[in-house]
């Protein structure tokens, strides 16, 4: 029974240990940003902690969510900001059920991710069906 | 006492594995360690996007009501003339409206950094409400009946078509783009579709850069219907966005140009000039061995709003005035078409004329912005 | 916690307010954003209960204030914004609002409500969720961050 248990936690554990591998630092293709993915309950997050042109040409000042539907959060700054929101483990190096935002735009996409290899994630992002959608790559970051 | 001993100890296990979950979880941030940094292996390698910050959202689903205001159609009798000629209008149709319903689906089937191909339908239906045909001019002899007009008062224009487009980078600043459709024009409804012998071919290529966020250039040759006979013509695409993203361009010349104004990322209007065109087959004057094709084109001078209604649904509104470049009426032996160009002498069998009406176009689209 | 019925037409709603929620941020803390969470255990059963309500009756909850303040006192100058998210397993993520910039010598402060905040009562039906409290410094700081947290709900019946 003591030997069952044990199996059935490594089990467990092991696959938490893959759900994990998508913590960390990642940079989209554009080179634009990098977004830090952590855990938050059983959840995963990804918060934008770099911007290659942080300051907003117009205003002079830190970039803001200046395109956000809702008013009310328009001013608050966009490096912190969690662009990845939602995602659950599904096994086999997929994550779903999670939203992308595009600050560009304020717009939300449904969104899954899928690591190719411990490296490199293909993040769709699309409207109602995934047909309806597009696939960016975004590669790992090691802070040196 | 071994067994209860290991029970303790996995129930130990357990526990400590299960409060892990449960816990205020800190998190420092030293956002300054984010500059110093590299990739983990190789880097994603950098494509070009296909569009630029601030364009109006392209339509995957589009549903519009269409509809000119009264103007007047004056047509000769048949025969053979020259573009230019100052043919003596036969008759003159009084039409009250030309309105009907628009269907665009355009649905990307690869859509990656390094790839994007869309595929699309489309559906255009255009009915004439002519309230009358009279006889002009003071020419014994002229017929009462006038095939042309009376034929799409009777059964109005369709226009049904398939096109694909593949967008494809090459590297961060340049791409190609493809485009090619075939259409199925001609003054048919659902129960006389004419065979696929009378389908109309169009395309385009255009290679161009993408110098930054806000501005995209090209330049290309595209086979197109929109004067409304086949011609060869060169492209210009500009894309472009003012540094303060309150204003920009969409030109894609000479099918259209646009001045923008942007409001806001869900509200938007569009200030310029669109030119339609296709080549209608008129069963209702052909026969087996003599087909009719009717000519159209039209420069739309407009004015169009673009709003989000909700998340990625959009209403556009546009109003402006139908110029008429074209709707003269061929008459081609056997099947296929033929080149005139700009520089043909090819004779037209019928030279038509059209006042130039108010338009308004109401729309309802599924985008991606 | 404190109560108040009031009835508006057919809906009837009731004030329902968490006060001292403590949110830390153990130090060191470095300039820019950092990221707390609390893990709040729900009570609202308990409270409907005594207010002779039951979970299924709970129709929609809004947050109608958030208010802030150091619990040492001290003002919040070392800080130049903050956003106030809610989550838990069963639900998305969600903006309830924040403040930038945070205007000097303040000792308290009430953030801007999220407009699109929408129904939290999916949030409150279940027996854990957690806050969390992104905070832009302004500079490094060695010191421990804790905040308090004050927040105003309005609760509406079937």
């Amino acid at each position: 029974m003591f030997s069952v248990l044990l199996t059935g936690l490594s089990v467990q554990a092991v696959a938490q240990d893959n759900a994990d591998k998508l913590i960390g630092l990642w940079e989209p293709s554009n080179g634009k940003a990098r977004v830090k993915v952590e855990k938050i309950g059983n959840k995963y997050f990804g918060k934008i902690v770099w911007l290659r042109e942080p300051i907003d040409p117009v205003t002079k000042k830190p970039k803001v969510d200046k395109n956000n539907e809702d008013a009310s959060l328009r001013t608050l700054p966009l490096k912190g900001y969690r662009l990845l929101k939602d995602f659950v483990s599904k096994g086999k190096g997929e994550w779903a059920d999670g939203t992308i935002y595009d600050p560009e735009n304020g717009s939300t996409y449904s969104c899954v991710i899928k690591m190719k290899d411990d490296n490199t994630l293909d993040i769709r992002g699309f409207i109602g069906v995934k047909a309806l959608g597009r696939t960016d790559v975004w590669k790992r970051i090691m802070v040196k | 006492m071994i067994r209860k001993f290991a029970f303790l100890l996995g129930l130990m296990f357990l526990v400590n594995f299960m409060n892990a979950q449960v816990q205020d979880t800190i998190v420092e941030e030293d956002f300054s360690q984010y500059e110093n940094v590299g990739f983990a292996d190789d880097g994603a390698k950098r494509y070009c996007s296909p569009k630029i910050y601030d364009l109006s959202p392209q339509r995957l689903i589009s549903v519009s009501w269409d509809q000119q205001l009264g103007y007047e159609a004056f047509s000769s009798r048949p025969g053979e003339y020259d573009k230019d000629d100052s043919a003596l209008f036969g008759h003159k149709g009084n039409i009250d409206k030309t309105a009907g319903l628009r269907l665009f689906a355009n649905i990307p089937i690869i859509s990656k950094n390094e790839l994007v191909w869309q595929m699309g339908l489309n559906f255009v239906n255009t009915n004439y409400d002519i309230n009358s045909i009279t006889p002009q001019g003071n020419e014994p002899n002229a017929e009462l009946n006038n095939g042309m007009l009376s034929g799409l008062d009777a059964r109005g224009l369709t226009s049904a078509g398939v096109h694909s487009t593949i967008f494809k980078p090459l590297g961060e600043k340049s791409f190609l783009l493809f485009q090619g459709s075939a259409d199925l024009n001609g003054d048919y409804g659902f129960d006389d579709v004419p065979s696929l012998s009378k389908l109309r071919y169009s395309g385009a290529v255009i290679y161009g850069k993408r110098s930054n966020d806000r501005k995209q250039w090209g330049v290309g040759i595209s086979r197109t219907y929109r004067v409304g006979e086949m011609n060869y013509i060169p492209v210009v695409m500009f894309n472009w966005t003012a540094p303060n993203r309150k204003y920009g361009t969409e030109i894609l010349f000479p099918a259209r140009a646009n001045f923008r104004l942007t409001i806001n990322p869900r509200n938007l209007i569009l200030i310029g000039y669109e030119l339609e065109g296709a080549s209608y087959h008129l069963a209702n004057l052909s026969n087996t061995n003599t087909n009719y094709e009717l000519r159209r084109s039209e420069l739309r001078a407009k004015v169009e709003y673009q709003r989000q209604i909700k998340g990625f649904v959009w209403f556009s509104a546009q109003a402006g005035w139908r110029n008429d470049y074209s709707f003269n009426v061929d008459r081609i032996e056997g099947d296929g078409d033929f080149f005139r160009g700009f520089f043909g002498n090819q004779k037209y069998s019928q030279l038509n004329s059209l006042t130039n009406p108010v338009y308004f176009n109401i729309g309802i689209h599924l985008v991606s912005p | 916690m404190i109560f108040l019925i009031s009835c508006a037409g057919k809906k009837e709603s009731i004030n329902y307010s968490i006060s001292n929620v403590l949110i830390k941020a153990d130090g060191p803390l470095f300039e820019g954003s950092n990221t707390a969470q609390c893990e709040y255990q729900v009570e609202m059963e308990a409270f409907l209960k005594t207010q002779g309500k039951n979970l299924d009756q709970l129709a929609g909850m809004k947050l109608m204030k958030a208010d802030f303040s150091m619990a040492d006192s001290s003002s919040f100058d070392l800080i130049k914004s903050i956003s106030l998210q809610i989550a838990s397993d069963q639900a998305e993520m969600k903006e309830l609002g924040g403040i930038n910039p945070i205007p000097s010598g303040q000792s308290l402060l009430s953030i801007n409500l999220s407009q699109n905040q929408g129904d939290l009562s999916p949030y409150f039906k279940q027996k854990q969720l957690s806050f969390v409290l992104d905070a832009d410094l302004a500079k490094d700081t060695s010191m421990n961050l804790v905040m308090r947290a004050d927040l105003d709900f309005q609760l509406t019946f079937k």
